[in-house]
């Protein structure tokens, strides 16, 4: 199975947040814009170039996108589906690797800035748990709903 | 563990494999470890820099004095030195972890003004290595007996293979003949974009392009010729050692 190239043009939406879409991308040439929303507010997490990946989050977990990612100029991916992506990483297993670091470092990214936020905050440790917990319930539920209703709604 | 570095002056030599019979490259190893020292460049030991697979710890340690010199040296002075581990350094790791002196990788991806490179020894894609690393292994050691006791049997290897396969010419080629599952690791790796891979395992050094239009580079072995690649400000070229001067 070879693996598709495509090409976007400035300001185009490559993936869109909540949708269903599966693929991830590698970028060939040029730049992406990551978005994600929180309340009324759009949040932009921050841009990639050539040899940075997306869309593997929904790749791997079968979940729906949770950022928007638009192109900056013209921007050239690699699209890459479930089974091309197991066959790539056998072609070129370095690029688990480098998806595996990646992940480390958001995580670590993420779990720093929690961290900064609950030291400003002055949370006490039943507070955060407490909160977190509540987090956790929040998104999960939201996921589970969605599936819920998309089941719903192929049965009708 | 950073893979991703940004360098604007990296020289990248590889299959140094110190501790081998058949290594006749002292001098040569010493002074270029003194030139990138002298000269600030940073270095990259693309695999199989120590060999204790095919040679001894005791011919290791014998030479290992002058390259630790000049190597604290360029610490010293605050440049680095990056090995990216190949097949006969799997068992080296913790060893060449402990001198405090290497960024140990197990491949490099360097971005040096706008271009991307990536440093690898290579034998990930060697199916042989991969599909049969018991034969691998036992071929190895096999080989490693009988250097030992005649050293001087690799030369005659090489000419073997450089007369009748055309597989291991000594001076830098287009790289025609290269093992094809190396050629579609470029590929794959250069579609990710990136510019060039450098490779070294095969002891075979040149410059290929392949279909994606991109540049592979095989750094060659200095057991065979010593060759380098030298990356200043985003230019790449593959460079034979011929001393300091």
């Amino acid at each position: 199975m070879e693996n598709v190239e495509v090409v976007f043009e400035d300001g185009e939406v490559i993936v869109a947040e909540g949708d269903d879409t599966r693929e991830m991308y590698i970028i060939q040439e040029g730049q992406v814009s990551v978005e994600k929303t929180a309340g009324n507010t759009v949040l932009h997490l921050g841009t990639l170039g050539r040899g940075d990946s997306f869309g593997e989050m929904s790749l791997l977990q079968n979940m729906p996108r949770s950022a928007t990612v638009r192109s900056v100029g013209r921007t050239r991916l690699m699209v890459l589906h479930t089974g091309g992506f197991l066959l790539y990483i056998r072609r070129d297993p370095t690029f688990a690797f480098e998806l595996i670091n990646q992940l480390c470092s958001r995580l670590r990214r993420v779990d720093e800035s929690l961290v900064a936020v609950i030291g400003k905050l002055g949370l006490s440790a039943e507070q955060v748990k407490e909160l977190l917990s509540e987090i956790e319930i929040g998104v999960f539920d939201k996921a589970i709903v969605k599936r819920m209703r998309e089941e719903l709604e192929k049965g009708s | 563990m950073n893979i991703t570095v940004k360098e604007e002056k990296l020289l990248v030599i590889s299959d140094l494999h110190i501790g081998c019979p058949a290594n006749r490259i002292h001098t040569n190893l010493t002074e270029f470890f003194k030139f990138c020292a002298d000269h600030d460049y940073n270095l990259c030991i693309n695999g199989d820099g120590l060999d204790v697979v095919q040679g001894s710890m005791s011919t290791i340690a014998r030479k290992l004095p002058d390259y630790m010199n000049q190597m604290t040296r360029m610490r010293k002075k605050g440049l680095k030195i990056y090995y990216v581990i190949g097949n006969h350094d799997i068992v080296l790791e913790h060893f060449l972890f402990d001198w405090n002196l290497f960024e140990l990788v197990p491949f490099l991806n360097v971005e040096s003004n706008g271009q991307r490179i990536r440093i690898e020894h290579g034998h990930l894609y060697d199916p042989m290595f991969v599909n049969r690393p018991h034969v691998y292994e036992a071929l190895t050691w096999i080989a490693g007996k009988i250097l030992l006791a005649a050293p001087g049997i690799y030369w005659w290897w090489t000419k073997i293979e450089n007369r009748f396969f055309g597989v291991r010419d000594d001076s830098a080629g287009d790289l025609s003949g290269e093992m094809k599952h190396l050629l579609r690791a470029v590929e794959a790796i250069t579609r990710r974009g990136f510019d060039w891979v450098i490779f070294g395992h095969t002891h075979r050094a040149g410059i290929a392009s392949v279909s994606t239009g991109k540049k592979y580079m095989n750094l060659g072995s200095w057991l065979v010729k010593p060759y380098f690649a030298k990356i200043e400000d985003g230019n790449i070229e593959l460079v034979q050692w011929e001393g300091a001067s």
